[in-house]
């Protein structure tokens, strides 16, 4: 045993160990440490094809300049383009032209040009999920053309930059039903399994802002088709239940169209080829001829029905020729099916397949008091 | 006997010394003029002695306010506490005619409720006991007293309820008030020191009130009362960390504002101890926690601040500790002032030539409104130290630096021991007597 004076004798060694190892610690932080307001924030970022043999790619970076007073429209951003061999050489050849350190973290939206996508997302869509900084929610669309202009695009009414493309996926700002929103690990999560297929939003540059109604369907690597807004709706409304959304039929030429506030979905794939699928929708008329009021209501009905059927019917088989499966009816089948060979036997049915859809509309309203 | 107490209190002018005849009897006499109130010598010695309706001899053996003395070694002792040492036919008395001076009708000035019990312990202590024994009025409640100091002789009252304290906890607080070594014993935070063996912790042991109600409670929930002479203080122990977020007032309001108000002292105890770590995180490392917008305005108004984002806060957090300090010194006319110069005119100036940036300005009065909303003051203190080693953490290791740091706090508070007993706890069980969950016998 020591004595007590031997131990105080060692403990300054010891506290100049733990003194040591404390200093040690500090450099563990690294170079994280980057103030808010040395950082360049890249609100969006566009994925083009350049076009040349050597450098086949062009990054475009939105970059925020910061601003202590933000009303709508004082906001100024800064837009970098550069042509680079690869997509992560093409970024960090960008951090060379600016000041400050590029931060990616509140990078909510990936623009893929339209060359890209019809030719290959694969490795834009693997560089964004491998960087750490890049959040899975980000949205990813495809532009109508190049992605470099809808980010050079600035929208009138945006209190600070990027904040048009945030609010039109994001759902905080408008909410509309031709707009298909689609998530980083949700592109990633339906390019990996087997079954589903990605899709994209096309979006488009118009006067004053932004058009988002088309939605691109992919294999899994490739854009196929695109679909119309109102098909774009459709597969909303079938696919996620999407609720104030409209459906239309016509009655003697006029236009009747039905706001949908309740909408139900439901399908199985049974192994002998055949979808069925029921849609159930419930809503009020929205815009009709002035005495829909006093018509037989169960004849408006069937009315919908038949015109609903017969769009989704049309909606299906153009998904269906395209090849591709944006709703996950092959990842259903293999859900339901227990076979090892599962996913083998949906790829030689998908192209067979028979859809058989039972509608069922019911007008709650006519939106007026008689 | 006169003899002796001269040669020892041989230069003390106030120790008087008297050798009084009535004709029949001589009666010495002794005591410290200062500390004895003079018209209760007169009323039960001097008038009685000199009448003589009754022989004195047989008051003084009668009386059972005069005491025998068998030892003469504690007759300095007496006289220091405001006892009269008399001698009648050699044998030895003493008469407690002390003189106190003290707070009067004392007020709840550091815990202040709105609609609780508004008087608070006397500096006196058998003011303090009268005033509890008034409101616990039970045979149970137990008085043992002690002294305390070489030099200051402070008197100290250990109270409990013997049905129900733990007599672990009481063997515990026996043995460590009589171990206490110290000359002087001021005030009733020393006292809670001493009884604590590590002087370095970080949070508070026991519980330091000067609320009656508090004391009261206390005592029917087996805990064990401790007071000293000249301090309206009272300590409580053994507590758990819960007692100190609590309020005497959350038992008489509103049993649903009551639980906002606990769970809104909790959000304020975690605000201030974490509030200034997490922006230095948030804003040198991890900007992508904010939404967009409040980043690009925070990095829009610290674009002026020329320096990291650590000196900042230690500007603001030196600027508010500064304030908060003078107004605890300074007298109570000119801490007002104080505030509102600092507070209003300092902080929006800072901000202004570009120092610091506006939301700092806003974490640092969160920051030190959410401290004070702790009702106990010595949490309060504690509180207000812990955020350091946070802010250090966070400068070298960003959020994962502060996570750990809150962490080894939770753990640390798990580990500690209130005289025995789990410190954080969320309830103590009600049968208090019995062995608990995690309980040492010895610190």
């Amino acid at each position: 045993m020591k004595s007590r004076a031997a131990r105080k004798r060692m403990m300054p060694l010891r506290s100049w160990l733990l003194a040591v190892m404390a200093l040690l610690l500090l450099p563990l932080g690294g170079c994280g440490f980057v103030d808010i307001d040395k950082r360049f924030f890249v609100v969006a970022v566009a994925i083009d094809k350049s076009g040349s043999e050597q450098k086949p790619y062009r990054i475009t970076l939105r970059l925020s300049i910061p601003n202590s007073k933000i009303e709508p429209g004082m906001e100024k951003s800064q837009v970098e383009t550069i042509e680079a061999a690869e997509i992560s050489e093409g970024v960090r050849r960008i951090k060379a032209l600016l000041d400050k350190e590029l931060d990616l973290g509140h990078c909510k939206m990936f623009v893929l040009g339209k060359k890209l996508s019809h030719d290959d997302i694969s490795d834009a869509v693997d560089w964004m999920v491998r960087r750490r900084d890049i959040q899975g929610s980000a949205y990813v669309a495809m532009a109508g053309s190049q992605g470099y202009d809808i980010l050079q695009k600035m929208p009138l009414s945006e209190r600070y930059s990027g904040n048009s493309l945030f609010l039109t996926f994001g759902g905080d700002g408008t909410r509309s039903s031709y707009i298909r929103t689609e998530h980083l690990f949700d592109l990633q999560r339906r390019r990996t399994e087997r079954g589903m297929d990605p899709y994209l939003p096309v979006i488009r540059t118009t006067g004053n802002g932004y058009e988002v109604d088309r939605l691109a369907l992919l294999d899994k690597t490739k854009v196929r088709t695109i679909l119309t807004p109102e098909e774009t709706q459709l597969f909303n409304q079938l696919d996620q239940q999407y609720v104030n959304s409209i459906i239309k039929t016509k009655l003697d030429g006029h236009p009747i169209i039905l706001t949908a506030t309740d909408i139900s979905s439901r399908y199985t794939v049974s192994s002998n080829g055949i979808l069925k699928m029921k849609v159930n929708i419930a809503g009020a008329i929205e815009e009709a001829p002035n005495n829909v009021f006093n018509q037989d209501w169960g004849e408006l009905q069937k009315m919908f029905e038949r015109d609903l059927e017969k769009d989704a019917m049309a909606l299906f088989q153009k998904i269906q020729k395209a090849g591709v499966d944006p709703f996950g009816f092959g990842l259903r089948y293999r859900a339901t099916h227990l076979s090892s060979r599962a996913y083998q036997e949906w790829l030689e049915m998908y192209p067979r397949l028979k859809f058989e859809i039972q509608a069922k509309v019911k007008i709650q309203g006519t939106g007026l008091i008689k | 006997m006169l003899q002796r107490i001269n040669e020892l209190f041989a230069t003390s002018n106030d120790v008087k010394t008297h050798r009084i005849s009535n004709g029949s009897l001589i009666l010495e006499v002794a005591y410290i003029a200062t500390l004895v109130e003079e018209n209760k010598l007169y009323d039960a010695i001097f008038v009685p002695f000199s009448r003589e309706l009754k022989p004195f001899a047989d008051v003084v053996r009668s009386d059972p306010s005069f005491k025998p003395v068998e030892d003469p070694a504690i007759w300095t002792d007496l006289m220091l506490r405001g006892y009269v040492l008399l001698k009648v036919e050699q044998s030895f008395f003493c008469y407690f005619a002390a003189k106190v001076i003290r707070n009067t009708s004392p007020q709840t000035s550091v815990e202040s409720s709105i609609e609780g019990p508004q008087i608070a312990l006397s500096e006196d202590l058998s003011d303090s006991a009268n005033i509890i024994r008034a409101r616990y009025a039970t045979p149970d409640l137990q008085v043992e007293e002690y002294t305390v100091g070489y030099l200051s002789k402070t008197q100290i009252l250990m109270m409990f309820d013997q049905r129900r304290a733990d007599p672990k906890v009481l063997s515990l607080v026996r043995a460590k008030i009589r171990g206490i070594q110290t000359d002087i014993l001021s005030a009733t935070g020393e006292l809670a020191k001493a009884l604590n063996d590590n002087r370095k912790r970080l949070f508070p042991m026991e519980l330091i009130t000067e609320r009656v109600d508090r004391v009261s409670r206390g005592l029917a929930n087996g805990k064990v009362i401790v007071m000293m002479q000249g301090s309206m203080f009272a300590i409580i122990l053994p507590i758990t960390f819960f007692d100190l977020m609590v309020a005497t007032e959350d038992r008489y309001e509103n049993f649903w504002m009551s639980i906002l108000l606990l769970s809104l002292r909790f959000c304020a105890l975690l605000l201030t101890t974490t509030l200034p770590a997490l922006y230095i995180a948030i804003v040198s490392y991890n900007p992508e926690l904010f939404r967009v917008q409040l980043a690009f305005s925070i990095a829009g108004s610290r674009a002026a601040v020329p320096y990291p984002s650590f000196v900042e806060v230690f500007i603001m957090l030196f600027m508010i500790e500064m304030l908060v300090e003078a107004s605890v010194r300074l007298p109570k006319y000119i801490g007002s002032t104080a505030t509102t110069v600092g507070g209003l005119i300092l902080g929006q100036a800072a901000q202004q030539a570009g120092l610091v940036s506006s939301i700092m300005i806003i974490v640092t009065s969160v920051m030190a409104i959410s401290n004070f909303v702790i009702p106990v003051y010595s949490l309060s203190l504690s509180v207000r130290f812990i955020k350091y080693p946070l802010i250090l953490l966070a400068i070298f290791f960003g959020l994962p630096g502060v996570a750990c740091g809150l962490f080894f706090f939770v753990i640390y508070l798990c580990n500690q021991r209130s005289f025995g007993r789990p410190y954080f706890r969320l309830i103590l069980p009600g049968d208090l007597k019995h062995t608990d969950i995690g309980e040492v016998n010895h610190e």
